[in-house]
This record gives structure tokens, sequence and C-alpha cells, in this order.
């Protein structure tokens, strides 16, 4: 096992044409890390990684492996390896001869190749498919081939370009463990790229938020679940995520709908527009609660979603168990505040307070 | 009893289609077997004594078309490669890279497809002349060539398109160089259609017979002008010229009986798969 690399992105911005498709990129991926990427489509994640890979260039910014500016080098000569989307295989070599390619580049002697690409198959449980050519083989093995011709080489960075996509849902989840114990036992620094955050959540030691070419928050999947930085990050994490429903903000009150809340330290007397953020399973059915008019129902097995107004704003409630409910009855719902994120509407921002409940 | 009664016309109408179309062929073959008295029996014979004197007179005789062959081969192959040394990076180029110009480019490779050669011929006669190239391989050559790098870039370049950038980029990651991505990762699978495109750069080459008459000579004679030859003002030699014919057809059947399978899989190669995109 080779010793860790470190990753560090400084002020990485790329613009294509006159659109900016990453603004201020910094990044800093500890050694041995498994760190994601995550966002939406089309929020600069992949490009990041393609820039890490030496695929596109930066308009401006620093990429440095190990401390070495690696900005201007070539993919080739960054000693980092990537697993794509696609797989890219090359289709008319078998198995060992796809998993030998990165090796045959550098002039390994045959022996070597044979033992590194029988151990790298090994690692991945395709040796007895080194034979085959990719297009004899299952989704799920050519994503295993792969990850073998990223591994094989021993590289400094470990790059993965949203590596599951192409799986069937049991597939993905099985993967996603063999992935996270081949990064444990190899010990290298790998950057995943994902859309799907519970991949992100399962898979990363700290992960980025992407939104709109910007990172929004970094930090441990627990920190960005439950301490979303800006109402952008908590209207995307969470399966479904984070309510938003605007409220206003005084000095000692906040006023959501009809309902008054207490707050305990203002920062003046100044009335301004806040969000306030109700996590789906945080809100309660419960007798006392605030009435409200179901407007879809929708039973999960274990759970129930429900899409009720609360302050105006069309929210999914997450009940556990099966409620089979019409659309149109009412159902109470209580808001708990000590569960309330807030953000500046704004900046979207994420502002700290104490909020406790008083009987308006 | 429909569907059947439908085959049986869909088969008479294919055979029909099939006789018209074959039937030049069919009659330059068997003429070529023919002697001279023969050819000249109406209504013609469809049995008769054949005869090998034409082929005896087309390979050894007075005017052997041996030689004209040994000049076409050299013509045609080299067009040939010399045409896949400058396409194939060529086609690549246009098909990966996003330069300046690349849409005038390939433009312009597309209209001189449209250009019909005749209007071409004086040009060329006189610009040979002046500078000394009539009647010499380079003349010819450098015409068909003209004509075939085009042709050959607009078909590869689809061919090109059809690999997926991220398989290169796989093997850029891998310390694959450039050129040896090429040719390690990208031309096997274009292989087809490689394939195909030389076949058609051959055939035309060697079946050219405008420029071939106009330009090459008494020195340079491809084995189409030859067969002039068996033409003149009292005569026409029918026996020796199909003969000749078919001798000139012969390489150009058994070379696409040998590439059918990489012609069908070549042309259906753009029809299987997408994910082509350039950067």
């Amino acid at each position: 096992m080779s010793s860790s690399s470190t990753l560090e992105l400084e002020n990485v911005c790329k613009k294509h044409g006159s659109v900016q498709i990453l603004h201020d990129v910094s990044l800093r991926v500890e050694p041995g890390e498994f760190f994601s990427l995550l966002g939406p489509s089309g929020s600069g994640k992949t490009s990041t990684l393609r820039i890490v890979a030496g695929l596109e260039t930066t308009t401006s910014g620093s990429v440095r492996i190990d401390g070495d500016d690696v900005t201007r080098l070539a993919p080739g000569e960054r000693d980092v390896a990537m697993v794509f989307q696609s797989y890219a295989l090359y289709p008319h070599m078998t198995v060992f001869d796809n998993i030998a390619f990165p090796l045959r580049m550098v002039n390994t002697s045959k022996d070597a190749i044979r033992r590194q690409v029988f151990e790298a198959a090994e690692r991945v449980q395709l040796s007895g498919y080194l034979e085959r050519k990719p297009g004899q083989l299952s989704g799920g093995q050519q994503q295993r081939v792969a990850l073998a011709r990223a591994i094989v080489r021993h590289p400094r960075l470990f790059l993965l370009d949203e590596p599951l996509s192409n799986l069937d849902a049991k597939l993905r989840v099985e993967t996603r463990v063999h992935i996270r114990n081949l990064q444990r036992s190899l010990g290298v620094t790998t950057l995943y790229v994902t859309h799907d955050q519970e991949e992100a959540m399962a898979l990363s030691d700290r992960m980025a938020v992407f939104l709109d070419g910007r990172v929004v928050q970094v930090g441990t999947p627990e920190e960005i679940f439950e301490r979303p930085r800006t109402a952008g990050v908590a209207a995307f994490i969470g399966n479904p995520p984070m309510n938003l429903v605007p409220a206003k903000l005084t000095g000692s009150e906040l006023k959501l709908g009809e309902s008054t809340y207490r707050v305990s330290s203002g920062d003046g007397s100044r009335e301004r527009d806040v969000f306030v953020g109700l996590r789906p399973s945080d809100l309660r059915l419960d007798a006392d609660g605030t009435p409200t008019r179901v407007v879809l129902v929708e039973v999960l097995g274990e759970q129930t979603l429900l899409d009720v107004y609360l302050g105006g704003t069309l929210c999914r409630v997450r009940v556990p168990g099966k409620h089979r409910l019409a659309t149109d009855s009412t159902v109470n719902v209580t808001l708990r505040p000590e569960t309330f994120h807030l953000f500046d509407a704004g900046s979207g921002e994420r502002i700290e307070q104490n909020i406790h409940f008083s009987m308006a | 009893m429909k569907s059947r009664s439908w085959t049986i016309v869909r088969y008479t109408v294919a055979v029909a289609v099939l006789l018209v179309w074959t039937f030049p062929l069919l009659w330059t073959v068997l003429t070529s077997f023919k002697t001279p008295s023969e050819v000249f029996t109406y209504p013609p014979h469809f049995f008769f004594h054949p005869t090998l004197e034409n082929y005896r007179q087309a390979l050894v005789g007075y005017s052997s078309i041996v030689p004209n062959l040994g000049i076409s081969a050299v013509i045609a192959t080299s067009t040939t490669v010399l045409t896949m040394l400058i396409s194939i990076p060529a086609a690549y180029a246009l098909a990966r890279r996003r330069f300046r110009g690349r849409y005038a480019v390939g433009l312009y490779v597309l209209t001189t497809q449209m250009l019909p050669p005749i209007g071409l011929i004086i040009p060329y006669f006189l610009i040979f002349n002046r500078i000394g190239w009539s009647d010499t391989y380079q003349a010819l050559i450098a015409i068909y060539l003209t004509f075939a790098i085009p042709f050959a870039i607009w078909l590869m370049i689809s061919f090109f398109e059809d690999v997926p950038l991220e398989m290169e980029e796989a093997a850029y990651l891998d310390r694959c160089g450039r050129f040896r991505t090429l040719w390690h990762v990208i031309l096997p699978q274009v292989r087809g259609g490689i394939m195909v495109t030389l076949l058609f750069v051959f055939m035309s080459s060697w079946n050219e017979f405008l420029f071939a008459i106009v330009i090459g000579g008494s020195h340079i004679r491809t084995v189409t002008a030859a067969m002039y030859n068996f033409i003149s003002v009292e005569q026409t030699l029918w026996g020796p010229l199909t003969a000749a014919a078919c001798i000139t057809m012969l390489p150009v059947v058994i070379v696409g009986m040998l590439a059918q399978k990489h012609i069908v899989s070549g042309l259906s190669l753009g029809a299987v798969k997408g994910g082509g995109r350039t950067r």
C-alpha cells in the first residue's frame, strides 16, 4: 500500500465562453479520505473532477496533489486513475488486456503485469473472467473491470464519476459497499462524484455540496444533514428534502403563518424575511397540532408521505407507518420549534437561533 | 395463402430486377469466352463451345494488358495508401477537435464531392503539360487523391464520432499519448469503417477511366484505358475486350468478397451505437 496523497484545489474557476461553470472552488482532501462531490446535474461537480483529472483546463486557480502544482500537467502526467460513468472499457480487448493497459503504457515487465492484473482482478472478484471481452459481461462486471483498471497501477488519486448510475438499484447498494471496502483497504485518496445523496452519505468521510458552480458546504455527511449551511443545501439534502416556509423574524418573535414563536436571542428589533426549514420527518401528526388539508398521500410501505399546506406553503410530512388518508381530509400537524432551521431569505445563509415555543 | 402468393410475387420481381441489373455483366462474361463469329451470331447463343483464345490475346497477345495491370496496381495502391495516411488523422481531427475553420473544412470536403470531374479535365491537362507531369504516375495519383481524400475524410468522420470520447480520455489518463491512443484504442474500433473506405478508394481509382485516358498517355496507361486498344477505327475486338474487362474486374471482386464481413459491420457501425461527441 502506497502512502496516501492530499489533493488541494485553490480558487478554481472555469468559464466556457461567457458561461461561468465553476466559481472559486477551493477544497482540501486529506490523505486516504473518501471525499464526495454532491450536487444536482449541471452544478459543476463533474467539471471539478475532470479538472482534477486534467481532462479539462482551469480558467484560473490551481490544483495541487501532495503539494505539487499539477494545474498545467497533462492527464497522464498526474498519476491519477478514473472510473467513468460509462466505464469506457476498450471493447476490442479482453478483460485481462483492459486491466493490463495502464501497466503496458509504462513498460512493465510481462511477469509483473500478470501478477498485478491477477491481484487487481482478485480484489474485484473477476478472476474467472479475464479472457472475456467487455461485451460478454454484465453491467456490474463491466463496472468492476473499470475499477480494476483504475486500481491496478496504484495511482495517487482515485477519481470516480457516478460509477454506480448505470447499475440497477439492488446492485448499486451492493457495489457501494464493495467500493467503500476497496477504497479502505487500498487507503487511496478518493474523489467521488454523485448526484445521489444517499450514495454520498453512505460512502463519504466528507463531502462537498455543489450548487450552481459553487461549493456551498463542506463537511461530514452528518454535519451537512443536520446543519445545512444555506437554504439551497437544505432544499437539496434529505429525501424528501427540507420544506422551506417563508416567515418573519423580529428581535423577539418568529411569525410563521398563524403561529408566533418566541426567539431567545434576537439581534435588534428589525423585522426580516426568513425561511423556516422543516424536515419532513420532524413534523408530527398530533391531535393538538394545527389543522391542515391533505393535498396528496403517498403510502410507501414503512412510511407515508403527506403533502399539506403549512404557513401557506406546500410541505411534505413524513410519518412512520401506513396512513391511508383521503385527499382533502384534514390532519393536525405539529411543528416542533426545537427542530426549526432558520435561513435568511435574502442571502440564504443559516441563522443560528435558540427558538422557544410560546403560546401566542 | 395470401402471404404465399405475395412471396411468389416478391421473388419474381426480385429475380426480374436482378436479371436486368446483371445482364450487362452476364453479357460481358459470356462474350469473353466466345469466338469472333459466335460474338456476332444473332440471336445470341447461351450455350456455345467456349474458348480461352480471348484471354490468351488479352494477356500475352500483341496488345497485352499485363503491363497496364501493373500500372493500374501502382496507381490504385499508391492512391489508397496515401489517401488513408492523410484521411485517417484528418477525419479523426475533424471528428474530435474544435478549432477555427472546422466548419469551413467540413463544407469544403463535402462540396468537392459535388463537382463534376469532367469540368476539371482541361485545367488539369494544361497544368500537367506545363509542369511536365503529363503521362506520369504522379499526375494520375495526384488527381485521384483530390477526389479520394475528401471522400474518405467525409466517410470516416462519422465512424470516429461513434467512438465514445470517454474511451480516449481513459487512455490519456493511463499515459497513452494521442497517437498511441489513436492506434491502440480508436482504430481497432473503426476497423470496419476503415476497410469500407479503403475498398471504395481502391475501387474508384482502379476503375477510373476519364482522367486515365486524357491525362495518361502511351506510357502510363491504366488497364481501363488499355482496354480501349481493342477498339480501333476498323473494328472492335469484342472477345479480347470483354476478356480484359473480366480480368480487370477480378481483383476488385476478390477484394470485395474478402472484405464483405467488414463492409457490413462498417456500414452498420453508425446505426448500432451513438454516444459520439466532440469537444
